[in-house]
């Protein structure tokens, strides 16, 4: 089946919908994916972005709508069929098959690659994600880090038209995890297949994208690239997500663009008065806790490794109109 | 505690020694001595009876129950797998479908021996049934053969493979079933490449569980058999009864209870391998 899509576009959902018995877990989810892009589908747990990446994959049937891959439509195709590949959160690795037998699996499914192509196709691929001499390990012998490795090349190997990641990195320790995050990010430019990559961690998202969709019960609140959601969440949901905000009357502000002086500030910005109530120190910043005088508690994010301001001390906090967050009213 | 812990085991111990060790030991006398006029055992010793195990007509015997019962268990195998799969991976109503593999122990197996005779007699409902529909002009011989021994133990012996494939097949993680279809791998592609080998040492138990029992099968090669497959229990019996003569059918049993041992070492090798 032919589909028409924009050119440079690999992966296209249409209207995608699960129903779970009576219960709706992806409602008319539509967005596309272009060539070579990092795409991050983020969210809470059970906002749906699983199922998503499930049906994407061929492991779960959709409901409704249209997946069309490469301008085939295959909605109905079966997953061994699929010109996509997974990296399952907890890798899935074949226990009884070594790091070559699990890389070189996918390749001798498909019939069409003598014994000494699919030996270089398995050199290449050990030689990219740095596990050259391990080929003869079984996945019980492995780091995280390097079970992580075998699941990224054993799909990659296939050069699928998409790679889908499912919470990759959430498996492993926090150290390691900025690591693989780094090696991720080269390794897709070096490769230059689309990625798409589910996380509910906001960080990956915005440090590993080049677009990011937002998912909240089973929609999509805002697609856009890291900086336009950061900095213009369309919704309070996604503003949220993203990061922490500050509600001062009308006005939503991200902490780092709160300023606090004791002198009420210049004209052309906007202020309130406030109380310090805590100062946490994190190294290369401080956190100031406040209070307005109208209740609401705010967040200041202030750089630098000395702080001037003590708790109970009356403060004014000031931002740039320009900043303030302009969010749609749900 | 650890003094409590030593009179737990007082009790088996006491069983296996007076059930099973002191027997045996008796089955090992028994099969060193001479057979007495009327049956019995005399003086005086002599190793006669397994020099007779090697007679051609013995080793008949021996070779008949060693292939109905390898048969027999790779039949088990290929009918539990593909059961024990589904209710451990596919189905959620694991519960039910279990109990329902149990359910013939609920009665006799002697019972349920002779309801499937009633089934295949000539005048069973098997044979009725197909002349009655046109299909067959004269009965089909459907009992007192090899097949009919096979067939009964089969039946019997399934839900011993079906147990422990099922509690392997229960533990094996979904995720790597998908992995293997994601990377290619057609649904039967999956379980044969993933599922098998990771089921292996299920798989192992079971033949374990079915072989043995079948290799010294007796009731079922005695009555579907109708006593023309004679296999080691028929043998074994038959020496203690009939033929009278003790020492030999000690011997038979010394030796086939060496076999079974050999075989299951070997299994229980391969399994610990897998481990």
């Amino acid at each position: 089946m032919k589909a028409d899509s924009p050119a440079d576009t690999v992966l296209e959902l249409r209207s995608l919908t699960k129903h779970f018995a009576a219960y709706p877990a992806v409602k008319e989810v539509s967005f596309a994916v272009e060539r070579g892009e990092f795409f991050s589908l983020v969210g809470p747990s059970g906002c749906g972005k699983t199922s998503t990446l499930r049906m994407i994959a061929g492991l779960e049937e959709p409901s409704a709508g249209e997946i069309i891959l490469n301008g085939q439509n295959v909605s109905r195709v079966p997953p061994h069929r699929r010109e996509v590949s997974t990296v399952f959160q907890s890798y899935a690795l074949f226990p009884h098959l070594t790091v070559a037998g699990n890389i070189a699996f996918g390749l001798e499914r498909q019939r069409r690659f003598s014994r000494s192509e699919i030996q270089g196709k398995l050199n290449t691929i050990l030689e990219i994600v740095q596990l050259t001499g391990k080929e003869s390990r079984l996945p019980k012998h492995l780091s995280g880090g390097e079970k992580q490795r075998v699941a990224l090349a054993r799909s990659l190997v296939l050069e699928p038209k998409v790679l889908l990641l499912d919470e990759p990195l959430s498996a492993l320790d926090p150290a390691l995890r900025k690591q693989m995050r780094a090696e991720l990010k080269s390794l897709q430019r070096q490769i230059g297949i689309a990625f798409l990559f589910i996380t509910h961690d906001q960080e990956e998202a915005l440090s590993l994208s080049d677009r990011i969709a937002i998912m909240n019960g089973g929609c999509i609140e805002q697609i856009g690239d890291p900086q336009t959601v950061y900095r213009r969440p369309a919704t309070r949901f996604a503003a949220e997500f993203l990061g922490d905000v500050n509600w001062i009357g009308e006005a939503a502000l991200r902490p780092e663009c709160l300023q606090v002086s004791l002198q009420p500030p210049r004209e052309g910005v906007r202020w309130t008065p406030a109380v310090v109530q805590s100062l946490t120190f994190l190294g290369n910043r401080f956190l100031l806790g406040t209070r307005t005088r109208d209740g609401h508690s705010c967040i200041a994010e202030l750089a630098g490794d000395t702080c001037r301001f003590q708790p109970g001390q009356q403060v004014c906090l000031w931002w740039n109109p320009a900043d303030e967050l302009l969010l749609q009213t749900q | 505690m650890t003094r409590l812990r030593r009179l737990f085991l007082l009790p088996g111990q006491a069983v296996m020694t007076l059930l099973f060790w002191l027997p045996l030991a008796i089955i090992l006398l028994y099969s060193l001595l001479t057979r007495g006029t009327y049956g019995g055992i005399t003086l005086p010793f002599t190793a006669e009876s397994y020099a007779r195990v090697t007679d051609v007509l013995y080793l008949e015997i021996f070779w008949r129950s060693l292939w109905v019962a390898a048969l027999s268990t790779v039949l088990c195998l290929i009918l539990a797998f593909p059961l024990a799969f589904y209710i451990a991976q596919v189905t959620r109503r694991k519960a039910l479908l279990l109990n329902l593999v149990t359910l013939p122990f609920w009665t006799s197996f002697l019972i349920r021996t002779y309801a499937w005779m009633f089934l295949l007699r000539d005048t069973g409902l098997v044979n009725s049934l197909l002349q009655s529909l046109h299909l067959i002009q004269k009965p089909l011989p459907l009992l007192f053969n090899t097949g009919a021994v096979i067939l009964g133990l089969v039946y019997g012996y399934l839900p011993f493979m079906v147990f422990p494939l099922y509690a392997t097949l229960e533990k094996l993680d979904t995720a790597l079933l998908e992995a293997a279809q994601d990377l290619g791998a057609s649904p039967l592609e999956a379980i044969w490449r993933i599922a098998v080998p990771l089921t292996k040492p299920g798989i192992l138990a079971g033949c374990v569980l079915v072989f043995v029992p079948c290799m010294g099968a007796y009731l079922t090669p005695d009555l579907m058999g109708g006593g023309k497959t004679v296999m080691l229990g028929n043998l074994v019996q038959n020496q203690f009864t009939t033929a009278r003569d003790w020492p030999f059918g000690a011997a038979v049993s010394l030796v086939f209870i060496l076999i079974s041992l050999v075989v299951t070492a070997i299994l229980q090798r391969r399994t610990e391998d897998l481990l």
